[in-house]
């Protein structure tokens, strides 16, 4: 069952489109991730959904339900919030238990429902603590809780891991996918981090500037890229402008009438190799040659930057091996791990 | 060596600022609870026994207006500014600030034309009601503390609005989020969470209140009276300083018992967020 559908929503703030035409479905129990640089409008998506933005266009229905003109607190949608916004003067019960209190649930019902959640996301013995006195993954918790317990058809969360340091942040990532799917609830997750949304969304939308670019599984989005932005935006990548005679010579077929190409490469997945290693590759693989120009030591790594002979360009890729200043190299790139836009 | 000229410098820096300060402000005070013990050459309680004596029902009456206005100002403030924390209606920013600019005095008689038992409400009401005569407030505690909450509300809803407006909007729509409505929102989060500011205009209206003197001379009744009015009294028709003194020190006391509570309050709310 679809639980959220937006028909063509629109908003302007000024000359600024923050939503052109967005159109996103989310089945039961789908987690659909919505990525974007900063400004692409995947939190004003967000925000309309929940009611906090007047639309100028288009519509909004949860599970069939036309809400477009229906007040934040009538749409059963339950979102989270990038700072967590949790209540100071309350304490973790209490911010817990609110939106049952609001919705006049029994004392008893209210309190078998917050301790069933709190102890669901393992954070039952923090009840009586106020926000304050609790570590930034605890707090991210309660705000969970707090969306949650109401049980919304819809769960909307705004950049949920953006506040946590880089260590936390990727064993939560795991968490919150598994715990979400223990809920079997429809999700629509924002974030610009598209490795985060890789990882844990079972579809991805891609925004620019108010337009949803393409929308599919995390390894369709990778891999099949429909423009220049996705994949650019997607993965860790080094993109090169070039003349279409050379990239022709390369063995990639052109398309026609281009006066200048980008050519997307893969970083995190092209290969370095010494200028005289025998190389085995298929017709569809991509050979450059080219010389270290700049080393990044990074530890278990180091960061080359290559000037590519064929391309006239450079490109920076990590390898274990170690290689030397002005040493001549070659860069396999596998076909799939490149994309040749006009 | 340095450091002591140094210290002589930032001496000299705050100097005029002490000067005013204790020419203006403190000399006055020291002077006048010093003249609230003295009776002639005679130093004693004597000015507060006749104080408390002949106004103690006064001085009552003036704390309790004070406090009834203070709560009906609150209460206005804070349904004006949750309205406009919550919509943006510029008609109502305008409206409320009004009576910012409005001298006490044109109010005063504002509200003596107003109130009169054939003013403006009176004729309205009997109007409306359909009926002969109605007792005119202007010159009853009723009338005083509609006129004072007209005055204070502007300033106190300054304070509030202040606050509200600049709490962080996610507080507020989570609680939308989770199905509060507006109400709810205002009583569950905004107050508690702008409880200090909530304080602050509470103390400055009870302060305004109890020391206006211009509202309760031309709104008042004439019995019971404000202890400033009184204060004028003495001082105009018997000439009796020490007496109209001990009634500003009793003022300063009670004024300073909101003060103290207040400076708790302030004090438990930096510390409170600890265990």
């Amino acid at each position: 069952m679809v639980v959220l559908k937006t028909e063509g929503l629109k908003k302007y703030y000024g000359d600024v489109k923050a939503l052109d035409d967005v159109s996103v479905e989310i089945e039961e129990g789908e987690l659909l991730a919505v990525i974007g640089p900063s400004g692409s409008g995947k939190t004003t998506l967000l925000r309309s959904v929940a009611g906090f933005v007047q639309l100028d266009g288009g519509k909004i229905y949860i599970r069939g339900r036309d809400v477009t003109d229906l007040p934040p607190e009538k749409r059963n949608v339950a979102m989270f919030f990038q700072n967590y916004a949790l209540w100071p003067h309350m304490t973790v019960f209490e911010n817990v238990a609110y939106g049952l209190k609001v919705r006049k649930l029994s004392k008893e019902k209210i309190r078998e429902k917050v301790e069933w959640v709190l102890n669901f996301l393992d954070i039952g013995h923090l009840a009586n603590r106020k926000p304050s006195q609790l570590s930034g993954g605890q707090q991210q918790r309660v705000a969970l809780a707090r969306a949650i317990v109401v049980e919304p058809d819809l769960l909307l969360l705004d950049e949920p891991l953006s506040n946590l340091d880089a260590k936390i942040r990727m064993r939560i990532r795991f968490e919150l996918r598994s715990m979400l799917k223990k809920l079997n609830i429809a999700t629509l997750y924002v974030t610009h981090d598209q490795e985060e949304a890789l990882s844990i969304a079972d579809r991805i939308a891609v925004m620019s500037n108010g337009k949803i670019l393409q929308v599919g599984e995390p390894r369709e989005i990778y891999r099949k890229p429909v423009n220049l932005f996705v994949a650019d935006f997607v993965g860790v990548n080094c993109v090169v402008r070039a003349r279409p005679e050379a990239v022709r010579k390369l063995g990639i077929a052109v398309p026609e009438g281009a006066e200048e190409l980008s050519l997307v490469i893969r970083a995190e997945e092209a290969v370095l190799s010494r200028y005289n290693a025998s190389i085995e590759k298929t017709p569809h693989d991509l050979l450059l040659n080219g010389v270290i120009v700049g080393r990044l030591y990074l530890g278990a790594k180091t960061r080359y930057e290559v000037k590519l002979q064929e391309l006239d360009d450079n490109i920076f890729i990590n390898s274990e091996e170690d290689f030397q200043l002005n040493e001549p190299v070659q860069v396999l790139v596998k076909e799939g791990s490149y994309f040749l836009y006009a | 060596m340095k450091r002591r000229r140094e210290l002589f410098v930032g001496f000299l820096l705050i100097l005029p600022a002490l000067i005013v300060l204790g020419a203006l402000y403190v000399y006055p005070l020291i002077l006048s609870v010093y003249t609230s013990f003295t009776v002639g050459e005679k130093y004693g309680l004597a000015n507060y026994a006749k104080a408390f004596d002949i106004y103690w029902r006064d001085i009552v009456y003036s704390v309790l207006i004070s406090f009834v206005t203070t709560v009906v100002t609150l209460f206005a403030s804070v349904v004006v500014s949750g309205y406009l924390r919550f919509r943006n209606w510029k008609f109502l920013e305008l409206m409320y600030k009004l009576p910012l600019f409005i001298p006490f005095l044109i109010v005063g008689h504002a509200m003596r034309v107003f109130l009169a038992p054939h003013g403006t409400l009176n004729n309205l009401l009997t109007r409306i009601l359909r009926i002969e005569e109605l007792p005119g407030l202007s010159r009853s505690w009723i009338g005083l503390v509609w006129a004072f909450v007209w005055i204070m509300t502007p300033y106190a809803t300054l304070i509030v609005l202040g606050a509200f407006r600049s709490l962080d909007s996610a507080y507020i729509e989570a609680a939308q989020n989770v199905g509060a409505s507006k109400w709810k929102i205002i009583i569950d989060v905004l107050i508690p969470m702008c409880r200090p500011s909530i304080m602050v205009a509470f103390i400055l209206t009870f302060v305004r209140t109890i020391s206006s003197l211009t509202i309760p001379i031309m709104v008042g009744p004439a019995s019971p009276n404000m202890i400033t009015v009184n204060m004028m009294f003495r001082v105009n028709y018997f000439n009796d300083w020490g007496t109209a003194n001990a009634l500003g020190v009793i003022s300063y006391l009670i004024v300073m018992v909101f003060a103290i509570y207040y400076l708790k309050f302030m004090a438990a709310e930096r510390g409170g967020i600890k265990a």
